[in-house]
């Protein structure tokens, strides 16, 4: 061990790193130090922008993926097919999806997947949300909904949870299939392979 | 199939390996705590995707080093394959792998690359040990032989772990019995599903290695004693009570018999991670009642039973990995032992304290080693 501490402020700054996904502590580090580096100016536009982020986005109302206009720029566009809803685990999902450009449906963002090992049930996702949707005019429209959410254990026990509230209601669902690696994760499966998965779903029940 | 080189980088006690064996048998000795186990574990770890000493991947690193690799080439009927895993602690995904230079999005991808049988003083544990080892022995061969299986292994894990995790939750809550189950109902069914696919594989598995392994012991005794394999499902005596049934069906029940307790205990007390190979000679199980060379000869003929179980499914032998064993063996065994590996033309890497001579009665290609503090030389 060196006798050398990090000053107050810099912990203070490597422990706000610390908390972003993937940053291990020599990450943190370097990043904090990185922050010094910059003029007075940049650093303030980066903390300028953390919170103008923070105080603009917002959840749709009616999709509940995040976004900066309410209703988000897919429920408001009125060219999008209102008969298919995509219901996806979170909203960097949904633009993943957009990407594809294949898909013209409206989407549903959950906020994660069941899983009891990290405190999320049913009842922790936006599914009364979902089914909410089917209600009024413009949710009897519906007719197809596609679980896309992420193919692990997880993932595929919300599709199967889902598929389950929906038969009753005689929606049809379908799951995405194919190019998906198993136990990938949506987020970092290319345009090419989301737009043959979409293509290639199938029903569960 | 053999083991034609290996790389080792930053493995264990190795900062580099390189090294070339021959398709016969490869001698290699050293003093204690050199590095000759770590070398076994590196190989088998390129046919069962981890370390088999329960080791975590981190552990494996060379001690101040970030990551490690494994690289090897192994030749069968077909021809040559790369084989490639790197693990690095700070990276994400930490582990990659690859065969034949494509990359495997799965671990479970590897099964068959490189199909190795490994016999060492820790082998006795499929007999001595607990149940957990026994599914072991049989884990570890299956998902080398079955990508599906593997993958099955791992999807159940995960399930169990959440149901687990709910279980835990669920248990103290003032709810009624039928909500409960209610609730676990989508993690059950799933569970019953995936667990009744492990079941299946393991006991047509059992069906296959039982007779080789019957064949190996009485050629080991002189056709005086045969061994019996039998899968025990942890919910019924025996599976022959089950028989009749689908495995699934079995396995709902047993989760309808144990709801209570496993809400009670906060852990799922049936399925495939409780259930057990018993191992018997002559009806008497070999556990509670074989004398010390029994079970010794027990084990032998079962890793002889591999060795043809998958010659069987890929129509070629696989590695045989014996690590510190010769000197467990009486010396008929040992002789028993490389006679076989010799008439059916098995690579063998061996390893001891002490350079022996072997009474080998037929020739058959030799390479000696000598590992010292993680370096490894030929000599002649
Ligand atoms: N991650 C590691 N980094 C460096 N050395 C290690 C690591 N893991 C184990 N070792 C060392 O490897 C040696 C044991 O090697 P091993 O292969 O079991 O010896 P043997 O030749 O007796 O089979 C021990 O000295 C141990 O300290
Ligand atoms: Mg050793
Ligand atoms: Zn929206």
């Amino acid at each position: 061990m060196t006798g050398l501490f990090h000053a107050l402020v810099m912990q203070e700054l490597m422990e706000q790193f610390g908390k972003l996904p993937g940053i291990g502590p020599k990450t943190a580090q370097r990043l904090a130090f990185f922050v010094l580096s910059l003029s007075k100016e940049e650093v303030k536009a980066f903390s300028q922008a953390l919170v103008n982020a923070k105080e603009t986005m917002t959840l749709c109302p009616v999709c509940f993926s995040l976004t900066d206009v309410t209703p988000c720029q897919v429920c408001r566009d009125e060219t999008r097919d209102r008969q298919v809803i995509c219901v996806v685990e979170e909203t960097t999902d949904v633009f993943s999806i957009e990407r594809a450009r294949d898909y013209r449906g409206l989407y549903h963002v959950l906020h994660g997947s069941i899983s009891p090992m990290e405190g999320r049930q049913p009842e922790d996702l936006k599914i009364k949300e979902l089914l909410a949707r089917f209600a009024g005019e413009e949710g009897s429209r519906i007719n197809e909904v596609i679980l896309a959410t992420n193919p692990d254990v997880e993932g595929e026990t919300t599709a199967l949870y889902l598929a389950r509230l929906l038969k009753p209601l005689g929606i049809k669902a379908t799951r995405i299939a194919h190019g998906i690696p198993v136990g990938g994760n949506l987020e970092h499966a290319d345009a090419a392979t989301l737009a043959q998965a979409l293509e290639g779903r199938r029903i569960i029940d | 199939m053999y083991l034609s080189t290996l790389n080792l980088k930053d493995y264990r006690n190795y900062r580099q390996l390189e090294c070339e064996f021959c398709p016969g048998i490869n001698m290699i000795t050293g003093a204690n705590a050199q590095g000759k186990t770590n070398l076994i574990e590196g190989i088998y770890y390129l046919s069962i995707g981890k370390a088999y000493r329960l080791a975590k991947d981190e552990q494996l690193i060379l001690w101040g080093a970030k990551s490690f690799q494994i690289k090897a080439s192994a030749e069968n009927r077909r021809g040559r394959t790369n084989i490639e895993i790197r693990y690095h602690q700070e990276e994400k995904p930490a582990k990659m792998a690859s065969v034949g230079g494509l990359r495997l999005t799965k671990m479970e991808e590897l099964s068959g690359a490189l199909t190795s049988v490994l016999f060492s003083p820790d082998s006795m544990a499929i007999i001595k040990g607990s149940p957990q080892e026994r599914r072991n022995f049989l884990d570890y061969d299956i998902s080398q032989i079955s990508f599906n299986y593997g993958r099955n292994i791992y999807k159940y894990k995960r399930l169990l772990a959440q149901r687990n995790a709910l279980l835990k939750k669920l248990g103290p809550l003032p709810l009624r019995l039928e909500d409960k189950k209610e609730k676990l109902l989508i993690w059950d069914q799933q569970l019953v599903e995936c667990g009744s696919h492990i079941i299946e594989k393991r006991l047509a598995v059992i069906e296959k290695l039982a007779p080789l392994a019957r064949l190996a012991q009485r050629k080991l005794t002189a056709g005086k004693e045969n061994i019996e394999l039998n899968y025990v499902l942890c919910h019924k005596n025996n599976i022959d009570e089950g028989k009749d049934k689908d495995i699934a069906a079995f396995l709902m029940e047993a989760r309808e018999d144990s709801i209570k307790e496993d809400l009670r205990c906060g852990s799922t007390q049936w399925g495939p991670h409780r259930d057990d190979l018993t191992v018997a000679l002559d009806g008497v199980n070999l556990k509670q009642y074989g004398s010390q060379g029994q079970q010794r000869t027990g084990v032998l003929a079962l890793k002889l039973a591999e060795l043809e179980f998958f010659r069987g499914e890929s129509g070629e032998y696989p590695l045989l990995l014996l690590d510190d064993v010769m000197s467990e063996l009486d010396e008929n065994r040992q002789l028993q032992l490389l006679n076989f590996i010799n008439e059916k033309s098995i690579q063998c890497l061996i390893t001891a304290t002490e350079a022996r001579n072997l009474n080998l009665r037929e020739k058959r290609q030799i390479k000696r080693f000598l590992v010292d503090k993680g370096k490894i030389e030929e000599f002649r």
